[in-house]
């Protein structure tokens, strides 16, 4: 039986005003086929001696009518709606489109009356250079236009994961859970990717190995990922279909997740998180904890240490509690009132700060104003700081790959913001000091931290901002990879934003996306990204010359504790198994 | 590279011209649609004398009654080169491109239902020796970047112009060019007789009588040169409104059989108007044959005025079309249709002027 043949769309158009040139094309639509924004198609032209085939991605639809003016549009029905000419107008579709790819390379226009054809889902992978990516996840189906696709949307690890660049940033507007949806189903693929390569080579050093680290920020919202989700249930069919075409046969909830929430005032459990309560870890840190952390200066915000005397003051007093070696600080012991914990810090300083020759290079107001802050730092963060114990139980991160991730709760200290940019900080200092000592091939930090804004701000410079900068711009190389995301790009600190390789746009507000950092998407493109759906996500990484859209698949874990499952039910994603099926 | 010039170009000294309008002072030869003086029966609908405007009612046409499907033709082109006779007289060789279309209705579109574009080279060629014109023919037929067709035009009567009047020798070039584009409307014309046809111009252009009882044939022209009507028809024509139309009249062919002297019934029609229109634009010519008319339609009156009607209705509204006033939407739309196809005239002029080996300034 012969293949039926193939059916174009219509013809590649470059009259004066629409030309072609080696990035943008038009076609004008066959009157009996229709074209949608977001549909890949693609061409071929005779360019001098070679045949040049171009991929491309419909930016915009138009319609024209054959009139010259809306005058002319009302003189046909004569001014009245109920007229009805004895011919149609028949005016025409035509469509713009990028180009994203010419094979061979070849920075030359398609020609006009080139036939265009919609592409096939080879092509539209060879558009977005699938062929050429080292180590590829697929993270979602490509659209192609409103209610199809051409195969599935993936991103290069190597952009990814820090061979040619790293890390994960998405922004979308708050209320649609879609930021959480592709941070989270990127961290369960890697994982899924990292148990098969642990199944299949035990022994090899380089293999992918992952400590995934989730700091939820809102609710308890992250800490039911390990409970099936309600409404991936009611269409299950539909959802595991979707999962199926991404080669995943077996979506389910993430395997036994480790959780810690901040701990008690005055006690030894966490606060409450929900309906989660058993499995949950307390986390907190004593004076001695911070001091062998070198976590002294993250306790203050950049309001402190901006101020050049301040700073100095708790570089000083971070000092002279410091002993023990350089490379394992401890908290010094001295005479019987060195402070051992907080409240003694906070009495010992009280007491002396007023002797001149007590930190004597700082005037009074200065220690006055350390004072003021250190207590109330310690006051309102009593609990995940330990006032009066001498000992904490401060987050250990991992320093060999993992098989679940940990999540860390920051919601129930969301009234001391400047204690969840601390324990930030105390995580990724904890991370780049273990990878910057010694660093196991393979072995990649996944640190998943949304509302960005909040930790490295725009205009901020303080110590954890430049943290951030520093996992941003450095990480990768450390194997640190933040997988972040924000709700205005434009208010996060730029490098943060500039160094994630591969950025993902959900639906964002129109003013955000005329900031200056949405530039690199062209007009037609942050319309678009204004008009997503719920579940779609423009992907972009450099090796793409227009972004991707993708349709990220419902996910099976809960994203929220209204939807999830009860526990019992969900005990059964606690048998893993890694599927057979190569994701890469 | 430079083209070797063609021998007998080369011959005959061509030089490169221009678009020129014609020249008033020197007597051309007619060429507009109605060049011939037909005899006029006016008495058909109404006396001479009573001749009033007739408005046109509502009442749509019934199937057969009108047109589904439309003929248009196209010719663009003016001297791009001058050759010289032995005898020194100037001779110009015309360059147009010719098409014709035709559209049929489906439902309230339109389908391209045949399409033909040819280009011609057309020159007064008696006084050359035909060898070479023929082989001239041969090398422009070959060269496959232009496939011009060399059309030997006739030379003008003699007795009545000069054979130094280049506007004589061009506009029986244009002439020639123009017949070329009627075969190609009479070839869009005949590939399907079975349905009523709507064709732009007068009917005689493009057929010869058609049987009595065959789908209904149309001509509608623009174009108004000789004088058929009477002074009473004069001031019928120039006070209709729109959607009225004269009286129907006749006009005989001259022996009513022969390809372009078919007899016709005919009538002016106003399609538009306007204070701002001057009294003798907005009006165009409709006929049909008289056979057609006299024993199909049985010389109905009514017919007549429910194709009237389908006509109004189907009138050209675009503003921005220099001729709407008299156009009709169908034919303004098979006319888009056509010019596309047509190679940008300075292009395929250019192409002539390299296969000539025309080089800045025009020297050879």
């Amino acid at each position: 039986m012969s293949e039926s043949p193939r059916e174009s769309l219509g013809r590649v158009a470059c009259p004066a005003e629409h030309e072609s040139t080696s990035g943008v094309f038009y076609f004008w639509v066959d009157r009996a086929k229709s074209v949608e924004r977001t549909q890949i198609v693609v061409t071929k032209s005779t360019v001098g001696t070679r045949t040049v085939s171009f991929v491309g991605i419909v930016q915009e639809v138009y319609r024209r009518s054959r009139q010259k003016d809306i005058g002319e549009e009302a003189a046909r029905f004569d001014g009245r709606t109920g007229e009805r000419p004895p011919f149609e107008s028949e005016g025409v579709t035509y469509a713009e489109v990028a180009i994203l790819r010419t094979d061979p390379v070849a920075h030359t226009p398609p020609t006009e009356e080139s036939e265009v054809f919609l592409a096939t889902p080879e092509e539209a992978s060879k558009g977005y250079g699938v062929d050429r990516m080292g180590h590829k996840l697929a993270v979602g189906l490509l659209r192609n236009g409103g209610e199809d696709f051409a195969g599935t949307a993936c991103v290069d690890l190597d952009f990814l994961l820090g061979k040619n660049g790293g890390h994960l940033n998405v922004n979308g507007i708050a209320g649609l859970g879609t930021k959480s949806t592709l941070l989270l189903t990127v961290n369960w693929l890697l994982l899924r990717e990292a148990a098969k390569q642990k199944r299949d080579a035990p022994g090899d050093v380089k293999r992918l190995q992952l400590v995934p680290v989730i700091f939820n920020v809102k609710n308890s919202d992250l800490f039911f990922i390990d409970r099936w989700n309600t409404e991936f249930r009611k269409n299950d069919s539909a959802n595991r279909g979707d999962w199926r075409a991404l080669g995943v046969d077996d979506p389910r909830p993430f395997v036994k997740p480790q959780f810690f929430a901040p701990q008690e005032k005055g006690l030894t459990t966490p606060v409450a998180t929900g309906g989660r309560s058993s499995d949950v870890a307390p986390y907190s840190w004593s004076l001695s904890d911070i001091i062998e952390g070198g976590l002294f200066k993250y306790l203050f915000a950049e309001d402190d240490l901006g101020n050049a005397n301040l700073g100095g003051l708790v570089g000083e007093v971070e000092e002279y509690l410091t002993g023990g070696s350089p490379d394992v600080p401890k908290l010094k012991v001295g005479g019987d009132d060195f402070p051992q914990n907080f409240q003694e810090l906070l009495d010992w300083f009280k007491l002396n700060k007023n002797e001149k020759s007590f930190f004597g290079d700082f005037v009074l107001a200065t220690k006055g104003s350390f004072f003021r802050r250190l207590k109330y730092i310690v006051m309102e963060g009593n609990g995940v700081l330990r006032r009066e114990d001498t000992k904490g139980n401060p987050l250990a991160i991992p320093r060999t790959g993992i098989d679940s991730p940990l999540v860390i709760d920051l919601n129930g200290i969301h009234r001391t913001p400047s204690l969840q940019r601390f324990v930030v900080a105390a995580v990724f200092h904890q991370i780049m000091a273990t990878q910057g000592a010694k660093q196991v091939i393979g072995l990649k930090y996944l640190i998943t931290l949304d509302e960005l804004n909040r930790f490295a701000p725009k205009d901020s410079s303080d110590a954890i901002t430049q943290q951030l900068e520093t996992v941003a711009a450095e990480g990768r190389s450390q194997g640190v990879i933040l997988l972040g995301a924000q709700q205005q790009a434009s208010l996060v600190k730029p490098r943060v934003i500039e160094n994630a390789a591969v950025r993902a746009v959900g639906r964002s507000g129109t003013l955000e996306l005329n900031h200056e950092v949405w530039k690199f998407l062209g007009h037609s493109t942050r319309n678009a990204a204004s008009q997503l759906l719920p579940e779609e996500k423009l992907l972009y990484q450099p090796s793409f010359r227009e972004p991707m859209l993708a349709k990220i698949p419902f996910p099976p874990f809960a994203l929220s504790e209204g939807d999830a499952e009860p526990a019992e039910a969900g005990a059964a994603a606690k048998t893993y198994t890694v599927p057979e099926r190569d994701i890469f | 590279m430079r083209n070797e010039p063609s021998p007998f170009l080369k011959k005959y000294g061509a030089a490169a011209v221009g678009a020129t309008p014609p020249q008033p002072n020197i007597p051309l030869v007619p060429e507009g649609d109605e060049k011939s003086k037909s005899a006029v029966e006016r008495a058909v609908e109404m006396a001479e004398a009573d001749w009033v405007p007739v408005s046109v009612a509502e009442t749509p046409a019934r199937p057969g009654e009108f047109p589904v499907r439309f003929i248009d033709g196209s010719h663009t082109g003016h001297p791009v080169l001058c050759v010289k006779t032995e005898l020194g007289w100037p001779i110009p060789l015309l360059l147009s491109e010719v098409g014709a279309v035709a559209l049929r209705s489906v439902g309230r579109r339109f389908e391209r239902e045949f399409a033909a574009v040819d280009r011609v080279l057309s020159f007064v060629a008696d006084p050359f020796p035909w060898e070479d014109v023929e082989a001239f023919a041969a090398d422009m037929a070959n060269k496959s970047e232009l496939r011009l067709r060399v059309l030997p035009a006739n030379l003008p009567d003699l007795t009545e112009f000069s054979p130094f009047d280049y506007e004589a020798m061009r506009s029986q070039a244009r002439v020639r060019a123009v017949e070329e584009m009627k075969n190609l409307e009479r070839l869009a014309l005949a590939v399907d007789r079975g349905v009523p046809t709507l064709v732009d111009g007068p009917l005689s252009r493009v057929t010869g009588n058609p049987p009595a009882d065959s789908p209904l044939l149309i001509g509608i022209a623009k174009m108004q040169e000789a004088a058929y009507l009477h002074d009473a028809g004069w001031r019928t024509l120039l006070n209709l409104r729109p959607g009225q139309r004269t009286p129907v009249f006749k006009i005989v062919g001259v022996d009513g059989k022969n390809e372009g002297r078919i007899s016709v019934a005919t009538w002016f029609l106003k399609l538009a108007g306007g204070s701002q229109l001057a009294p003798n634009w907005g009006y165009v010519r409709a006929e049909v044959p008289w056979d057609q008319f006299a024993v199909q339609f049985r010389g109905d009156f009514g017919f007549v005025n429910r194709l009237s009607r389908w006509l109004i209705d189907a009138r050209c509204r675009s503003q921005s079309y220099a001729r709407m006033p008299v156009s009709l939407d169908p034919i303004v739309r098979a006319e888009d249709c056509l010019k596309p196809l047509f190679t940008p005239f300075p292009v395929l002029a250019n192409r002539l002027y390299r296969t000539a080996g025309l080089f800045r300034g025009g020297e050879l």
